[in-house]
């Protein structure tokens, strides 16, 4: 009985500098909050400064433009979290079913390498893809007679140029993890189905998938607590922030830094990250109830 | 039990440091002895610390105490000065303007000291430079912080190369307006495959007529004494404009990809015929060391401009935690005065990090450790040295300019922005969604359409309202 006291006194010490740094990073700043409902400046600082009720929501809400950024953050995030999960996934079983060591390397190699990138790397490049007059595509494009399209000019066509860049950046590290999963799987189990002349296609479909589910469930939700927030860099430097695209690309990242770098407003800013926040927190909890009801032992928490 | 208690002091250490990390910050103050902090922004110099070791024995012959300078990297400051600002860090001054470390956010919420009643013991510094500059750092009346004088007057200006003016015989002084150089243009396009004939981008109607009234889409005609508030992108001049473009587009004197490379800058070396330039004493010599040819400057205005609130280009603003608001400014009071001591922590110390060319003129030395570029950040420029190749009597012309300059009715009026900030949030939202308009790569007229019409959904109309009350009672004050 004592030893185990002592193990677990041991362990609780081990998580104390995490739970620590959790502590300062993630729940002393909750109560950074009020900030949302107040007037704030630096010289009353935080508690002294004025209520304000929530003004700081209106100018969201009450614009024009919510309607719209709302549609895109919500349908892109979502379309891409999917995406996203159903490439990596692919991709894990793909490595999965590799044999030679060294091509499993050098292909995870390669799909890691766009994700050390940073979206202004990734920017530049989609520019030299896309550039209207002396862009790759479009060079191609002639060379087939086909007419040159301006790319930056029609918001249509960004959904999925953004989606491709957004898998193509996450592919790798998603990935990796689901791959990891697949690795911890019994071999004997493959030897039973071996036994039982499945052939690999039936592998795949009921051994595979089945034991990694409860890992692309908690991705899911993990992803979709943030889908109310954007990949900024994403929408911000592959657009190259024009006009033009807002149609189908303005999300409520963008909408604020647009609206709000100029005058510098510091309750309104966190009026929305107040808001996306609590949106994604009920989103979490909501799947994950969705979850549990369907099975149990696959939920979160 | 051993490796348990090994374990606990580990843990121990690791909390220990964290917490010490997070007190990096903390000011050190001997005791008895007044040390001021001062952030300003630049890049760090090896030798910084023989110069503060100068610096600091003067200011403490001439203070009584003595001031610790802290360099932050020019592309972090603002970053790091948010920070330290906003967690209430103790320190004393720190640079500040339009586009690092922003003046206006910070003194609207209270970051800066109001140095009103120190500034009134010292009225011959307050007097030594123009009203108008003061007027700038006036923020609800109070003066928020001290202009590092500089520069301030330009003029709107289309420059082109001298060699290819030469050579298509632009007639320099007959050109009043761009239309007036659409042939230049057409040579361009016709004999330099390499070139693009116009860069449209900045050649802003707004500077060009109305002035900005610190809302977005709403502006003044300086000419108009009465103030009366204009929608900027409905006047007759904007659509104008936009049909030049648009022409100018169809003509080909614009690069095809002009929206997707808007934030495309030319640099070094020139790719376009003409392009716009704000163009001030100096300007000329700037040019041609930046492209390493004469480059003309067309002015489009006649008269010297001088910018709205342009001495928020470079400020110096006291904390509001400072505890020796009175020695901070005493500081810049005498780094403002002291040219010596103004030189010495620009250029260094004399032989080891400068050589005089004359009186006036200094030669940097190469590799001497200190070589800053960042001389705007610590007082009046017009106390420096003249950097080998650059033009003797500089700083009076500038000066006279300053001084002679024509000053905007609006000059000191703020914006109080409280009943319209939702509405000038979502129209600085519209305007930048629309300002690929003025690049003329598409038709116009139904866009533009759209354009106003979300201006108004907006509420532009009630912005203009607000607005033109606060002018009103603004030219009402003033005439009193």
């Amino acid at each position: 009985m004592k030893k185990f006291n002592k193990t677990q006194l041991m362990y609780c010490l081990m998580a104390l500098p995490g739970v620590l740094l959790l502590f300062v990073f993630c729940y002393i700043p909750i109560g950074g909050l009020v900030i949302a409902f107040k007037d704030y400046r630096y010289d009353l600082g935080i508690l002294k400064s004025p209520w304000v009720g929530f003004k700081n929501f209106e100018f969201f809400f009450a614009g024009q433009d919510a309607k719209r950024i709302l549609f895109n953050t919500i349908t892109l995030n979502l379309s891409y979290i999917i995406l996203g999960i159903v490439v990596a996934v692919l991709f894990a079983l793909m490595l999965y079913n590799i044999r030679q060591r060294i091509m499993i390397k050098a292909y995870q190699t390669t799909m890691m390498l766009p994700y050390f990138l940073s979206w202004v790397v990734v920017g530049c490049m989609a520019y030299g893809f896309l550039n209207p007059t002396a862009g790759i595509i479009n060079g191609i494009l002639e060379k087939f007679g086909v007419d040159m399209i301006d790319w930056y000019a029609k918001p249509k066509y960004w959904p999925f140029i953004l989606g491709f860049f957004s898998v193509w950046k996450n592919v790798g590290i998603n990935c990796i993890i689901y791959y990891a999963g697949l690795m911890g799987i019994d071999d004997s189990l493959f030897e039973a189905a071996d036994l039982d002349g499945a052939s690999r296609l039936q592998k795949i479909w009921h051994i595979s998938i089945p034991s990694i589910i409860p890992l692309i469930i908690t991705m899911t939700l993990l992803a979709l607590g943030n889908v109310f927030r954007s990949d900024f860099g994403l929408f911000y430097q592959v657009t190259r922030d024009i006009g033009k695209l807002y149609e189908t690309t303005d999300v409520i990242d963008t909408y604020i830094f647009r609206a709000l770098n100029t005058n510098g407003e510091i309750g309104m800013s966190a009026a929305v990250g107040f808001f996306q926040s609590i949106v994604g927190f009920i989103t979490i909890v909501l799947v994950n109830w969705i979850v549990r009801r369907i099975e149990k032992d696959n939920a979160l928490f | 039990m051993k490796f348990g208690k090994r374990l606990l002091a580990t843990v121990l250490a690791v909390v220990l440091m964290l917490s010490l990390a997070g007190c990096g910050g903390e000011k050190k103050e001997e005791a008895g002895e007044t040390k001021l902090l001062w952030y300003v922004l630049g890049n760090k110099q090896r030798d910084m610390e023989t110069v503060m070791t100068e610096f600091n024995k003067r200011v403490k012959e001439k203070l009584g105490f003595t001031v610790d300078i802290q360099v932050i990297d020019t592309g972090v400051y603002a970053e790091k000065m948010n920070m330290i600002i906003s967690s209430g860090e103790e320190f004393d001054l720190c640079f500040t303007s339009s586009w690092s470390n922003d003046f206006l956010k910070n003194a609207k919420n209270g970051a800066f000291y109001a140095l009103d009643d120190l500034l009134a013991e010292e009225q011959d510094f307050y007097n030594s430079i123009p009203e108008y500059t003061w007027n700038s750092a006036r923020i609800n009346g109070k003066v928020m912080a001290v202009p590092n004088y500089q520069s301030y007057t330009y003029y709107e200006a289309a420059a082109i190369p001298k060699r290819l003016a030469e050579k298509y015989n632009v007639d320099v002084e007959a050109v009043e307006e761009l239309q007036d150089l659409e042939p230049y243009f057409e040579q361009i396009k016709k004999n330099e495959p390499n070139l693009y004939p116009l860069n449209p981008i900045g050649f802003n109607l707004q500077t060009w007529i109305y002035f900005g009234t610190g809302a977005p889409a709403v502006g003044v005609i300086d000419a108009d004494a009465d103030g009366k508030v204009y929608s900027i992108y409905e006047t007759d001049e904007y659509e104008q404009k936009l049909a030049l473009v648009r022409d100018y587009y169809k003509k080909g004197y614009i690069r095809p990809d002009v929206v997707s490379a808007a934030g495309e800058e030319q640099t070094n070396t020139i790719k376009y015929g003409c392009w716009r330039v704000q163009a001030g004493a100096g300007t000329a010599a700037n040019l041609k060391d930046q492209y390493g040819e004469e480059i003309i400057e067309i002015p489009l205005l006649k008269e010297p401009v001088l910018s709205n609130n342009g001495a928020r280009a470079t400020m110096t603003a006291v904390s509001r935690t400072s505890k020796h608001p009175k020695e901070a400014l005493q500081l810049v009071k005498l780094l403002n005065e002291d040219k010596d001591l103004y030189n010495l922590i620009y250029f260094g110390i004399e032989g080891k990090h400068y050589e005089k060319i004359d009186d006036e003129t200094v030669r940097i030395i190469p590799d001497g450790g200190y070589a800053t570029t960042n001389g705007f950040a610590f007082g009046s420029q017009f106390n420096s040295y003249y950097i080998e190749g650059q033009e003797k009597g500089l700083w009076q012309q500038a000066d006279e300019l300053n001084r002679r300059a024509k000053v905007m009715f609006l000059d000191g009026f703020e914006l109080n922005t409280d009943n319209i900030k939702t509405e000038i949030a979502n129209l600085s939202a519209v305007e930048k969604e629309f300002d690929y308009l003025v690049y003329g790569a598409e038709d116009y007229e139904k866009l533009h359409k759209e354009f106003v019409e979300k201006l108004k959904s907006a509420g532009l109309e009630k912005v203009m309202a607000e607005v033109q009350k606060q002018i009103d009672e603004f030219i009402a004050n003033k005439n009193k």
